[in-house]
């Protein structure tokens, strides 16, 4: 398969693929940016305990609003509590919570816009009328309503936030499905008799990945304000959760006495998001052009990539 | 001999709606009845412009396009009311392959899914049994079995093209639909696919249906030769006796269309003018009376049907 | 064109249909009974007998689902629990700095993103390009309440220059109303700047690059001139785009933002049915928030297409 190349071109012979793959990764700004963000994140909720001595919960009295020092690395609150513990213990309720909403959002969604895109006709006109009437809702509020009516608890307010999320979702998916249901490989797999089913899940499933994985990582990124925005109104997991949100709903009412209560956990918030925002960006710039095929041989016209 | 395709009055009309409050309406007539057969080993071809209708009747066969009206027996068995399960069964004898090479295969499945899937649906032997059919499949096709488990845009286009071959041919279908299989590809790789066909058609004792708008292509492989215009057949008739022998000008025109290293010449030339007439208003009668030199009367009236001239020779034609 | 209104008509109906079915089914997510839940421990029989009545919960689902919806439509949502009057009214009462807020924001979010937008375009590269990015991409990630929590502490407390919470209205005292609105306005619209820089950035780039533009470069005028008068004329037409973009921000992000500071609008409204379980209140809130969202995304819908020749003068064929 190899032929002579124009002199500067590599033949895929000549280089492995992960060295390829290392330098793609490495100019992709945002990729690199937001994955040490959110890798950071990640480490910070699975080794919480191990990263702090004290208890997140545990009031101190005698040492409110102290300001970050050696002892306290980000202070305390107005229960002495160290705010540096609650905002490791933090990250994994937004974790928790980013995640499951995530994954509501994104498997009832691509169902939805899967089926839509496949049966079209009556079946999809009314799915994406559904969607787009839950799309007619702004976002914090359509979560602010339904956790309103509901006990808060991770379960429900997971849930509230993923609700949010299924119209996106599905209209991502259904766009990519319809765009492969155009190639003709979806008429050879109805040729050979396999089942709609099958073919949605083996044939056009696969090419759908990229961009429900760069929604996903966007849409991460609003799980995480959401729940923040949800604690901070009230709405959220329920004391002495420390949610970051909620700290700031706290912290707020004690301005005058402690500015840095405040500070760290919108830090907190702010860097995760921006994180989730980067790698989304990243992830969105990294699978698009492979998908055109920069190692496809067929195309020897195209130089370069 | 029972033909093993038998395709009678085939329609297929595409509505033009655009919407639920349109005023305007109108039909594709994509194809307008057309009648043929194909017997056991042998090969159709079906030839005519773009837009004519040929790829419209190779989907319908399979019912990938659900037709009109109109009978299609298969070994006797009528398809165009099958329901879906009957109608998988009958799609282990009929195949098709596509144009394009680059879109006909799916780009996330490797190889080994793609060839050993057909048998999968069918249930067809064991998984290493399968797998073993497909290595030999793809080693008949001419590569070697050792790229099993690469992706489709790793080939190039000849290479894919043979894929969608062996692709075509796990089940053993009888009739194999080639859909413009050699347009896409280059020129120099052309005569290797067609032959890779021709020996495959000796081996298998498959019939081809081979659709094509090269006359030379279709002269080249098949054993008859039908000729479509705008959803019809205009004539139909063996590759010797078609080139010998047209009857209908349009034959006449595509036959003198191409250029062939020959010092004297064979016949004189027949130029069309004008285009193709849309095939949501086609003309009256003989749908080419608009741009036929030996234009009758008749011929804007009343629709010729295909009458037979002798010897296998039918031609959609009013007598001269 | 006659064809697109229909559609987009039959379109808007369905939305609203579906808008107005989820939040009629929102009180069908409290769990157990909604009138145990409404009325607390203490309630009599008959006191949760009238609420039912009220609430028409004694009747089938597709009955109570239209009357609601009758009512609805003539802004009859029954009466507010917490406050005990008509639900109308008490949001009647907040719609005036609900208001002023969103324009203030709007207005701050519009003219700072086109500028900073602009000037990115134009020093396409220098750092100054590269800190409107940056910048917007801060604001999009930083959460609101949390931005308008540093503000208050930075320009309230360490710096008395406007108060921390509150309202004024500008009919009593402008100077005093457009000191309590600054801090919650400029809260407000940091997000949507961002986005609307980014966008206008983009917009600039793309037109700068026409060739009409280096027609004018050619006739000699000068840089402001060619790109004020020339290309940022042409990019306003995206302005209707720029305002669909941010409001859903702007509609959510304004409940976080009056409590925060404290401004008695429609999102301190909401916050205080929420918990006081007033939930006919909560429903008309959200109800209408939906209907205007969706009338202002119609807007804009209508005035691009209106805008853009080719969908006003229907496409041919």
């Amino acid at each position: 398969m190899s032929e002579s190349s124009p002199p500067g071109f590599l033949t895929a012979g000549e280089v492995s693929r992960w060295t390829i793959l290392a330098a793609r990764v490495k100019a992709n700004k945002n990729l690199v940016v937001g994955g040490v963000l959110v890798l950071i994140f990640v480490f910070m909720a699975i080794f919480a305990p191990y990263l702090t001595r004290y208890d997140p919960n545990k009031r101190d009295f005698s040492a409110r609003f102290a300001q970050p020092s050696m002892h306290h690395l980000m202070g305390t609150d107005h229960f002495g509590r160290d705010t540096f513990s609650r905002i490791l213990f933090g990250t994994r309720i937004s974790f928790e919570v980013g995640i499951v909403s995530v994954l509501i959002g994104m498997i009832i969604g691509v169902i939805i816009g899967a089926v839509a895109a496949y049966w079209g006709g009556f079946i999809d006109s009314l799915l994406m009328r559904m969607m787009d009437g839950l799309l007619a809702f702004p976002q914090l509020l359509l979560a602010i309503a339904l956790v309103a009516f509901m006990t808060t608890n991770l379960g429900t307010v997971s849930i509230a936030i993923g609700v949010v999320f299924i119209p996106r979702f599905a209209r991502v998916m259904r766009s990519a499905v319809l765009v492969e249901m155009k190639r003709e490989y979806v008429e050879a797999a109805k040729a050979i008799g396999q089942s709609g089913f099958k073919i949605l899940f083996r044939h056009i499933g696969p090419s759908t990945i990229s961009p429900v994985v760069v929604l996903a990582t966007l849409v991460f990124a609003f799980a995480v304000l959401t729940e923040a925005g949800l604690s901070f109104l009230g709405l959220g997991l329920p004391p002495p959760n420390p949610s970051w949100g909620r700290m700031l709903d706290e912290a707020r009412h004690y301005l005058s006495a402690s500015g840095w209560t405040s500070f760290f956990p919108g830090v907190a918030i702010s860097l995760a998001v921006l994180g989730f925002n980067l790698l989304g960006d990243g992830f969105r710039d990294f699978l698009d052009p492979k998908m055109s095929g920069a190692v496809d041989m067929g195309k020897r016209e195209s130089l370069g990539d | 001999m029972e033909p093993l395709l038998r395709v009678d009055h085939l329609k297929k009309y595409f509505p033009l709606a655009r919407g639920p409050l349109t005023a305007k309406h109108g039909q594709v007539h994509a194809v307008d009845d057309v009648s043929f057969t194909i017997n056991p080993g042998e090969t159709l071809g079906l030839v005519g412009e773009s837009g004519c209708g040929k790829t419209t009747v190779g989907r319908c066969l399979l019912r990938l396009i659900e037709p009109t009206a109109g009978q299609i027996r298969f070994e006797g068995t009528e398809i165009a009311g099958l329901s879906r399960m009957a109608m998988k069964g009958l799609r282990r004898n009929m195949q098709i392959i596509f144009q394009d090479p680059f879109g006909s295969l799916p780009p996330r499945m490797r190889l080994r899914t793609i060839l050993t899937e057909p048998q999968e649906v069918h249930g067809v032997g064991s998984p290493p049994e399968r797998m073993e059919a497909a290595m030999a499949m793809l080693q008949k096709v001419g590569l070697s079995s050792e790229h099993m488990h690469r992706y489709p845009h790793e080939f190039s286009g000849g290479q894919r093209q043979r894929i969608a071959i062996a692709r075509a041919l796990m089940l053993h279908p009888k009739l194999v639909i080639a859909d413009e299989p050699v347009s896409a590809l280059d020129v120099s790789i052309r005569a290797q696919i067609l032959n890779l066909m021709v020996r495959l058609q000796a081996e298998m004792g498959l019939s081809y249906l081979f659709i094509s708008h090269d006359l030379s292509l279709v002269k080249y492989m098949s054993d008859r030769i039908g000729v479509m215009y705008l959803g019809r057949i205009v004539e139909l008739a063996g590759r010797e006796e078609l080139y010998r022998r047209p009857l209908h000008p349009y034959t006449e025109a595509l036959l003198s269309a191409i250029l062939e290293p020959k010092i004297q010449p064979k016949r004189k030339g027949l130029y069309l003018g004008g285009e193709v007439p849309s095939p949501i208003a086609p003309p009256s009668g003989c749908h080419f009376h608009p741009r036929c030199p030996c234009r009758a009367p008749d011929c804007e009236e009343i629709r010729p049907e295909l009458r037979d001239a002798g010897g296998g020779h039918w031609v959609a034609c009013h007598p001269r | 064109m006659l064809r697109y209104i229909t559609q987009r008509t039959l379109h808007l109906i369905a939305v609203l249909f579906f808008m107005s079915i989820i939040v009629f089914s929102l009180i069908k997510l409290i769990p157990g009974d909604p009138v145990g839940y409404i009325l607390g421990e203490q309630a009599t029989a008959e006191q949760r007998a009238m609420l039912r009545t009220q609430l028409g919960l004694d009747r089938p689902l597709i009955t109570q689902y239209l009357e609601w919806a009758g009512k609805a439509i003539t802004g009859d949502f029954g009466n507010s629990l917490l406050y005990n009057k008509p639900v109308m009214d008490s949001i009647k009462e907040r719609l005036g700095p609900t208001i002023l807020l969103a324009f203030a924001s709007l207005l701050i979010s519009v003219t700072l993103g086109i500028f900073a937008g602009t000037l990115a375009a134009a020093n396409r590269g220098t750092w100054g390009d590269v800190g409107v990015l940056l910048f917007s991409l801060l604001g999009v990630s930083i959460p609101g309440f949390w931005l308008g929590i540093m503000l208050i502490l930075l320009f309230a407390l360490k710096l008395p220059i406007f108060p921390s919470i509150g309202y004024e209205s500008m009919f009593t005292n402008f100077l005093e109303c457009m000191r309590h609105l600054t801090l919650p306005a400029i809260t407000l619209g940091a997000a949507s700047t961002g986005s609307i820089a980014r966008f206008t950035r983009s917009e600039m780039i793309e037109q700068l690059s026409r060739d009409y533009i280096t027609t004018a470069w050619a006739k000699g005028l000068s840089r402001p001139a060619v790109i004020f008068r020339h290309a940022l004329r042409n990019s306003l037409v995206t302005v209707v785009t720029l305002v669909g973009l941010i409001l859903g921000t702007l509609l959510s992000g304004q409940v976080i933002v009056e409590q925060v500071f404290a401004w008695p609008g429609l999102g301190q409204l909401i916050i205080a049915a929420v918990f006081g379980r007033d939930y006919s209140l909560v429903q008309a809130i959200v109800l209408l928030t939906a209907v205007i969202f969706i009338a202002l995304n119609l807007l804009v819908d209508i005035s691009y297409s209106f805008l853009d020749p080719q969908i006003r003068l229907g496409k041919k064929g």
